[in-house]
């Protein structure tokens, strides 16, 4: 078992055990109250209070031991089944939540995903005190994101600076900003706040505020013909820089509470997910997905990479990508994907688009973080926010290089898929896995990943027996016929055990290898060329799946994206310890219909059209029923549905004999 | 294969509608994700109140439990503060022979007859056992405040 998500709701799990734990949209389930019930009552039912626990000191210890959780048998981190059980009583909930937003780091690799956790397991909060939780985390919206755009025009500043060789266009009159432009902060008032409200607020711009950004602009065009400038340009006065000094150490606040609202969204889908967005916190969100376009001809003239990734601007980017997944996930509830649909609208003199179309380009940015965003706002236009004008993109890929893809077929339900086939990420509390479409048993293959995010994914070889227990948080390298390489804890991942290695932690655009090996039966990984000791366990064990074959496959956490390569694009650290490899896009063929990625409302349409026949299957609705089950002589099941059970699914007597039944 | 089952569930639950439950995905593009409305059984302090649950199909539906759980919040001993039930045919009497239909109407009379001797919240069960008169007057004031 390699993840979190399975440590933190499966105390003592075995692959085998049929129950089931937390679900990708926060359902609480039978084992999940096991869970409660048994582990918390019986380890801390002495606990009636909680005077002694500091919040912030469970929170940081969490993050700390979350990391280290490396085995099957072990149990939650103590301090997180701590927090879970004191965010439980309604009348600590909102402090820990709070506390979460207040305290989790914005560069942790798991800090998002742990809030996803906690929230998942915590109770339902009733409608007071979410209101009450939502007053306080949205406070103060149009003083927060003045101090989120001045980063940005910092950023600009910083980055025109860097490129002062490439020739500039001359920033138009107009600058485009979400704010709304009301000086006084009364977020009290702003519940009135409608999205044609906001939509109106884009239109018109506040005549001194755009004075003074076209003077800071033409001083920097001015300082830009020096093309020498020596020390940092300062136009922020000090007592700006003051408040922004305070604010940047609290960054991680707004992409915590957009991590929050986002599992709120998701976990009460509904009416009360609706309700949320009745709310000062549609202005909240649909303020910080518009952050990409403030300083609009500014950015788009300047497009550069921001490859710090702890910068300020970064983190301004990290918020933009959690409010598109909050932005997601509140898209469930059928009532408000209107009213965001509408709020996500642009329409004034210089551009009449949907912001989603202005972030979709990104997705081939080498910018990670710009990566993931570019990439959200294309599935959200291709699955969610679907614009009759538009061609959906994974009509208009051009495929005719690719060979092998991961299969949309083979894929666990919550995995969001490119259109081109090559990059998935999850953004569910479930452990989503996939596997490519071509299956590999001699010889030596090789294949490569770009990591766009350093949280947990486990990403190497399964074999087709290798089940998927996404809501039980088994992937690859949970089981024997699977291995996978992580790189965030350091492990290598073999029958749910894992092995520490080597190699340091990954980090976004790091390059992971997967190499397999049939003549030694060995596999061999290594991180941006280098490589790990060959394991050979794969081969060894008794399950040995060498003579089927294998896939290349991966598992994601919450939050995780990667880019596979099979060999379309040339590698970037190819093997240097084998004679010679192949890749999978020289062997590998899809008809074209194989390779488009379609939709799932599109494959659902599809599914309509197809007529169930009464004599069909009861528990598959596929296969024709031909058995007969004995003693017990009920029938209504195909073959393969019969092979699978151990009692008669009518009656629950054991089952001796499955006999044909022939017309 | 999943798919084409709880595809065929949703045309049977359109087809003939079971009387005071309905059932469907929240969002026509997630087959795998639905939601659930109970109407409080008139026998009951559940009474008037309508309950809202979320329902997730496993990949390998029907042959593993479908995870059922309440969002709204409600007072009885087997329900927990998560929404969490507590039913032995969600858990170890699944049979892949059951559908969402059944399940629901299984929670509907879980409502009505309550189970206290496996219950999921102890202090609920105890009332329930000890104190009906208090425990029925809670049930009906969470579902005045939460249910409707």
């Amino acid at each position: 078992m390699g993840n979190c998500s399975n440590c933190v709701h499966q105390p003592h799990p075995a692959p085998q055990d049929q129950t089931s734990l937390n679900s990708a949209s926060s359902s609480y389930n039978t084992s999940s109250s096991t869970f409660h019930r048994n582990i918390f009552s019986s380890r801390f039912s002495h606990i009636r209070t909680f005077p002694s626990y500091n919040l912030n000191s469970l929170i940081d210890e969490t993050l700390l031991v979350i990391r280290t959780v490396v085995d099957t048998d072990q149990d939650p981190p103590h301090a997180m089944l701590v927090l879970s059980r004191i965010a439980n009583r309604e009348d600590r909930w909102l402090e820990v939540i709070i506390a979460l937003i207040e305290r989790v780091p914005m560069n942790d690799p798991l800090g998002a995903t742990v809030i996803a956790l906690l929230l998942d397991e915590c109770l339902l909060p009733p409608k007071e005190l979410l209101q009450q939780l939502i007053k306080r985390i949205c406070l103060n919206n149009q003083s927060r994101i003045k101090i989120l755009e001045a980063i940005i025009d910092e950023h600009i500043k910083q980055s025109s600076k860097q490129s002062d060789h490439r020739a500039i266009e001359t920033p138009t009159d107009q600058i485009i900003h979400n704010n709304n432009n009301n000086n006084n902060e009364q977020s009290t008032n702003i519940t009135e706040t409608t999205p044609a409200i906001s939509n109106q607020t884009l239109e018109t711009v506040d005549g001194q505020q755009t004075h003074e950004k076209i003077n800071k602009i033409s001083s920097l065009t001015s300082l830009r013909a020096l093309k020498r400038p020596t020390s940092p340009i300062k136009s922020i006065n000090t007592s700006d820089i003051s408040i922004q000094k305070k604010f940047d150490d609290n960054l991680h606040r707004e992409r915590n509470t957009l991590v929050v609202l986002g599992c709120l969204a998701e976990k009460l889908v509904g009416p009360t997910s609706a309700s949320i967005l009745d709310t000062i916190a549609l202005e909240y969100l649909i303020d910080r997905i518009h952050l990409g376009i403030y300083s609009y001809n500014q950015l788009k003239s300047i497009d550069f990479d921001e490859k710090n990734t702890t910068s300020k601007y970064s983190s301004v980017l990290k918020i933009i990508l959690f409010a598109l997944i909050a932005l997601e996930k509140f898209s469930h509830t059928s009532e408000s994907k209107h009213v965001l649909l509408q709020s996500l609208t642009i329409n004034n003199e210089q551009i009449k688009m949907n912001i989603l179309e202005y972030y979709e380009p990104w997705a081939s940015s080498n910018n990670c973080l710009k990566r993931q965003i570019g990439f959200y706002a294309q599935w959200l236009l291709d699955n969610v926010f679907i614009l009759d004008y538009r061609r959906p993109s994974y009509e208009s890929i051009d495929h005719h290089h690719i060979n092998v893809m991961l299969n949309d077929k083979d894929v666990s339900e919550y995995l969001k898929i490119a259109p081109d086939g090559l990059e998935a990420r999850s953004d569910t509390v479930s452990f989503e896995s996939v596997r490519c479409t071509f299956q590999v048993n001699s010889g030596v293959w090789y294949y490569e990943v770009l990591i766009v995010t350093d949280g947990v994914m486990q990403i190497g070889w399964a074999a087709k027996q290798s089940k998927f227990m996404n809501h039980e948080g088994y992937g690859i390298g949970d089981d024997q016929y699977s291995i996978a390489y992580d790189g965030c804890r350091n492990l290598i991942w073999f029958g749910a055990k894992s092995i520490s290695h080597t190699n340091p932690s990954w980090k976004p655009g790091d390059i992971v290898g997967c190499l397999i090996d049939f003549d030694r039966r060995e596999v061999i990984f290594s991180l941006n060329g280098r490589s790990l000791d060959p394991f050979r366990k794969l081969f060894s064990s008794t399950t040995n799946s060498s003579n089927t074959g294998y896939f290349a496959a991966a598992s994601f956490m919450s939050y995780q994206h990667c880019r596979f390569n099979f060999g379309s694009t040339p590698f970037r650290y190819p093997p240097t310890t084998v004679k010679s490899f192949k890749t999978f896009n020289e062997y590998g063929q899809l008809s074209d219909n194989d390779k488009l990625i379609l939709p799932k409302y599109k494959k659902l349409e599809l599914l309509r059209l197809i007529k169930i026949d009464e004599q069909d299957c009861i528990l598959c609705a596929d296969l024709h029923a031909n058995i007969l089950l004995k003693p017990c002589q009920h029938t209504g099941f195909c073959e393969q549905c019969a092979n699978k059970l151990e009692i008669c699914p009518i009656c629950r007597s054991e089952i001796r004999e499955r006999s044909i039944i022939t017309d | 294969m999943a798919l084409k089952r709880i595809s065929k569930e949703l045309q049977d639950l359109q087809r003939e509608p079971p009387a005071n439950v309905s059932a469907g995905p929240v969002q026509p593009t997630d087959m795998f994700n639905w939601q659930a409305t109970i109407l409080g059984p008139s026998d009951s302090p559940y009474q008037s109140g309508v309950f809202f649950l979320t329902i997730n199909f496993p990949t390998d539906y029907p042959f593993k439990p479908p995870k059922i759980s309440f969002t709204t919040k409600i007072y009885h001993p087997n329900i927990n503060a998560n929404g969490s039930i507590c039913l032995d045919i969600l858990r170890s009497n699944w049979s892949p022979a059951l559908t969402i239909s059944k399940v629901l109407l299984s929670i509907c009379s879980l409502l009505c007859d309550p189970n206290p001797d496996d219950p999921l919240v102890p202090e609920i069960a105890r009332q329930y056992k000890q104190d009906r008169e208090g425990y029925n007057a809670s049930a009906r004031e969470w579902t005045q405040k939460y249910a409707m």
